[in-house]
């Protein structure tokens, strides 16, 4: 799941992207109004995080503006004004969800899987795909009641693909989800990833779509490999 | 009490006294005058029967004395005439013998069968004349003309009365207007009053309190943005704070050290930010009695600078004070002054030689003048800079430094202000009023650099 946190106090940013990063987000930060704007239109993320106070702006101005143009990641705002007026402003001008300074990491984790989940239309926590389940709190995959062992990147990758099961993603758009804009990635780690996933999962998990991407593939698919069970990882 | 009741009982009791003493003095002197007009009527009478009795011959009242002469009766008035034997010669009324019997000569009251007369006595050349008047008859006269001289009275009077409650009414509407104005208003609405059509008395009244409360409420948007402000301010290093020890709870080995490491800083912030709110709140409120002393100019910015560390020295070209300056402010509060100063200006302006201090004196005090080459404000940022919480750009730090300085100026009849500098940057200055006996110090020779010194201790 990659997260774009929009925080200008370096301080609060480090312990965020630190927090996040240890319940399997990619994040990237933002600073300023400007760097915000640009990483939202370059960066594909599955949630947002939103300082109202920039120094060069309002993050409100910010919210409307993303609201106003159409872009409709999840957005929570996470700021230290109080006021009840505040937060109906924020809820009213676009967010979706309001978080006060200083919080609780596990609650920031929890609201924003609810907010990755309630914008992908599912309304349970848990993700199902024939017999595959993933808990995203967790981080678990379990196949027909077995758990199966997966890399963090492996959990990442195919988070993304289960949270967008019929739509083709883009070899970018997972690079995003893997991570972020920050890292430089090899150009065959992708490759090396989904390998994975197939080899534990079964070969038919994803689907390469010639030309364009890669794809989730259908429930049946799903394969118990009794050789990975309870041996890697 | 209503003012309107109080004007109106005020006015209308005194209105209502002035106008019954007069009219009971104009009646009773009226009466009086009345009175005396028909007495002399009576007086007049009696002396013109004497006239004309004294001009018939002797013989006819002799003859008539039997007879006794009747005079035609003239209304309201009885007459009789008795000769000096006491016979009744003359009179108008046979049967009122009792009223008209002469007594002594004047004016005089009689009752007769309960009827009263005004009776009026006359002798002249032994003939006595004996007139009277019913008491009664001239009453009705006399009430007839008070009538006539009352009733235009009370009509002036209840005129003035109603006169009197509608001006009273039409006057202080105004007033009224005013008084439901601000008894509609909620007790927490700040905007101004308006009422329409006021007079020009009380308009001076209501500009007054539409200023006051112009002021107050931006003393209050003021105090709300400074509350929202600290509590973002505090919040900020809090929520850090928090987020690195979760995370080093988290962890283990290097990323716990790390993230405990960034808590710590988090902590040194908060302590640094509530340290300087602290400070301001002291400033506002008076300050410890071991404050009160001067200091020297020249020893509080050596201090400041050695504050700063050694690295920092470089960057500050300094043209020091020909004389010897003692500013009426305690020592520590200038230190803090022109630390706060000098690491703004550092924190723009960092090359070596690139901010320089100079002290001049101007008029009755001292500025201290910070010129930097950092990247300066914009013309609309000038006076924001000594807000509280104002920040430029990302700058690091509480954003109280400035907020700080400025204070401790104002509390100190001082005056900080910021002017940009050429070609980029930012010049401060820093004025205080100079302890006036500065010379005679600056004579003594056992004044030391770098030691505070409180000349009057």
């Amino acid at each position: 799941m990659h997260v774009l946190l929009i925080e200008d106090d370096d301080l609060v940013a480090s312990g965020i992207q630190a927090g996040l990063e240890s319940h399997d987000f990619v994040v990237d930060q933002a600073s300023t109004f400007v760097e915000a704007r640009m990483a939202m239109a370059s960066v594909s993320s599955d949630v947002a995080i939103l300082d109202l106070g920039l120094p060069d702006g309002d993050g409100m101005g910010l919210l409307k503006e993303w609201r106003s143009s159409g872009v409709i990641t999840p957005i929570l705002i996470l700021t230290a004004r109080d006021a009840v007026c505040d937060r109906v402003a924020g809820l009213q001008g676009g967010a979706d969800d309001y978080l006060l300074k200083p919080f609780d990491l596990d609650e920031l984790v929890a609201r924003l899987h609810a907010l990755i989940r309630r914008a992908a239309g599912r309304a349970r926590p848990l993700v199902e795909h024939g017999p595959l389940c993933f808990d995203p709190l967790a981080r678990e995959v379990t196949v027909a009641g077995h758990h199966v062992p997966l890399q963090r990147r492996e959990v990442t990758l195919l988070e993304a693909f289960l949270q967008s099961p019929r739509t083709i993603l883009t070899v970018d758009h997972l690079k995003d989800q893997l991570y972020g804009l920050s890292e430089d990635v090899e150009s065959n780690a992708l490759n090396v990833h989904i390998f994975h996933l197939r080899r534990k999962l079964g070969k038919g998990i994803i689907e390469t779509v010639r030309g364009l991407g890669f794809r989730l593939g259908s429930p049946d698919s799903v394969e118990l490999r009794r050789n990975t069970v309870g041996t890697d990882g | 009490m209503s003012l309107r009741k109080r004007l109106l009982w005020t006015l209308g009791i005194t209105l209502t006294l002035l106008w019954g003493v007069t009219a009971v003095w104009l009646l009773r002197d009226l009466h009086r005058q009345i009175e005396h007009t028909l007495d002399q009527r009576l007086a007049q009478s009696a002396r013109m029967v004497a006239g004309l009795v004294s001009q018939l011959p002797a013989e006819v009242w002799q003859q008539a004395e039997p007879h006794r002469l009747s005079i035609p009766p003239i209304e309201g008035l009885a007459c009789q005439v008795n000769s000096p034997s006491g016979e009744i010669i003359a009179q108008t009324h046979t049967d009122l013998g009792g009223v008209l019997t002469p007594r002594q000569p004047g004016h005089s009251y009689r009752t007769v069968e309960g009827v009263k007369w005004r009776v009026f006595t006359y002798q002249r050349n032994s003939l006595t004349i004996t007139t009277a008047d019913r008491v009664d008859e001239r009453n009705i006269l006399l009430n007839d003309v008070l009538m006539v001289a009352i009733i235009p009275f009370l009509f002036a009077l209840i005129g003035s009365l109603a006169a009197l409650w509608l001006g009273i009414l039409r006057g202080l509407r105004p007033l009224s207007r005013l008084k439901q104005a601000l008894a509609q208003r909620h007790p927490e609405v700040l905007s101004p009053i308006e009422v329409p059509d006021l007079p020009s008395e009380l308009r001076p009244l209501v500009a007054t309190l539409n200023a006051l409360l112009s002021r107050v409420q931006q003393a209050f948007v003021r105090e709300q943005r400074f509350t929202n402000d600290a509590a973002h301010e505090l919040r900020t290093p809090l929520t850090a704070i928090k987020t690195h020890l979760q995370v080093a709870s988290r962890q283990h080995g290097e990323a716990s050290r790390f993230a405990l490491a960034q808590a710590e800083k988090g902590v040194s912030r908060l302590q640094g930010t509530l340290e300087q709110l602290l400070m301001l709140a002291r400033l506002e409120n008076g300050l410890d009695d071991s404050w009160q002393a001067n200091c020297l100019a020249r020893s509080a910015a050596l201090e400041a600078l050695l504050m700063l560390g050694e690295d920092a020295q470089a960057t500050f070209s300094i043209t020091w004070p020909s004389e010897t300056f003692y500013l009426p402010v305690p020592h520590e509060l200038v230190v803090m002054a022109l630390r706060n100063l000098l690491e703004n200006a550092r924190r723009f302006s960092p090359d070596p030689g690139s901010v320089h201090v100079s002290f001049s004196q101007s008029g009755s005090g001292l500025t201290i003048e910070i010129k930097d080459q950092g990247p300066g404000v914009d013309d609309r940022d000038l006076p924001k800079l000594a807000e509280r919480f104002w920040r430029h750009g990302t700058g690091h730090g509480s954003g109280l430094g400035l907020a700080i300085v400025s204070a401790i100026a104002e509390r100190f009849s001082g005056r900080l202000s910021f002017a940009h500098n050429a070609p980029q940057g930012l010049v401060a200055q820093l004025w205080f009023p100079i302890v006036e006996e500065t010379r005679q110090w600056s004579d003594r020779p056992d004044v030391t650099w770098g030691v505070p010194i409180a000349p009057h201790q």
